[in-house]
């Protein structure tokens, strides 16, 4: 069962991994598509689509980065998890998703929709949840150093 | 800092590392750590092994040196 959940868990991280450099990619050809869905909320400006351009652009390369932190953590499975490098990407994520948070609530100030605001929320608490987590494995690191320092 | 000098009795004894891994019941490489004073603790259970082995006395093996920068907690 614990097998199936790591490989289950690891098939949707590369499938995520694969959409965002997908949707990062194709970002210049769709984004009229993703203008025009909210084109009777605010005219189809050209500074609405570069705003747009601008917004998805940033907020794509910061789940790429939280994508590509939890695929090297996934691997770390295999060995020992508890280990510095751990504790650094769960900082990076937790720094990335508040920071993309920002961008979020940034945007609900500018041109919002419920699901912006949706979405900021659910980052600022992503964000906090890995900040946490980073404290929690920083202790675990160091229990674990001094457990197997202990002869 | 409390350090660990086992050569000295190692070599009274005529033991080798591996004999002495063997006969604590530790591996090679934990017996490296203790050697290079890299541990951060020792068991009573390996220290008592360790007096058992060498045939001597923990403070034969266990010395006190003071430490130049300053103690740490």
């Amino acid at each position: 069962m614990r097998r199936f959940l790591i490989l289950l868990t690891n098939v949707l991280l590369y499938f995520v991994l694969v959409l965002n450099v997908a949707a990062l990619v194709a970002m210049p050809f769709t984004i009229d598509l993703w203008v025009n869905i909210f084109r009777d909320s605010y005219a189809s400006s050209e500074s609405y689509r570069m705003f747009i351009l601008i917004f998805l652009y940033l907020a794509g390369i910061g789940t790429l980065l939280i994508d590509i932190d939890l695929i090297r953590m996934m691997k770390t499975l295999s060995g020992d998890p508890f280990v510095e490098r751990n504790v650094k990407a769960f900082q990076r994520m937790g720094i990335v998703a508040e920071l993309t948070a920002i961008l979020f609530i940034v945007k609900c100030f500018i041109y919002f929709t419920p699901m912006t605001a949706v979405c900021a929320v659910v980052l600022v608490f992503c964000g906090l949840f890995s900040l946490v987590m980073t404290n929690v494995f920083e202790h675990a690191v160091a229990y674990k150093q001094e457990n197997d320092l202990t002869i | 800092m409390i350090k660990i000098d086992l050569d000295v009795m190692m070599a009274k004894r005529k033991m080798s590392s591996s004999t002495l891994a063997e006969k604590i019941g530790i591996t090679q490489a934990n017996l490296s750590i203790l050697k290079t004073n890299k541990g951060k603790a020792i068991r009573f259970s390996t220290l008592d092994a360790l007096c058992r082995a060498l045939e001597c006395e923990p403070g034969d093996i266990l010395k006190y040196e003071e430490d130049n920068d300053g103690a740490e907690l």
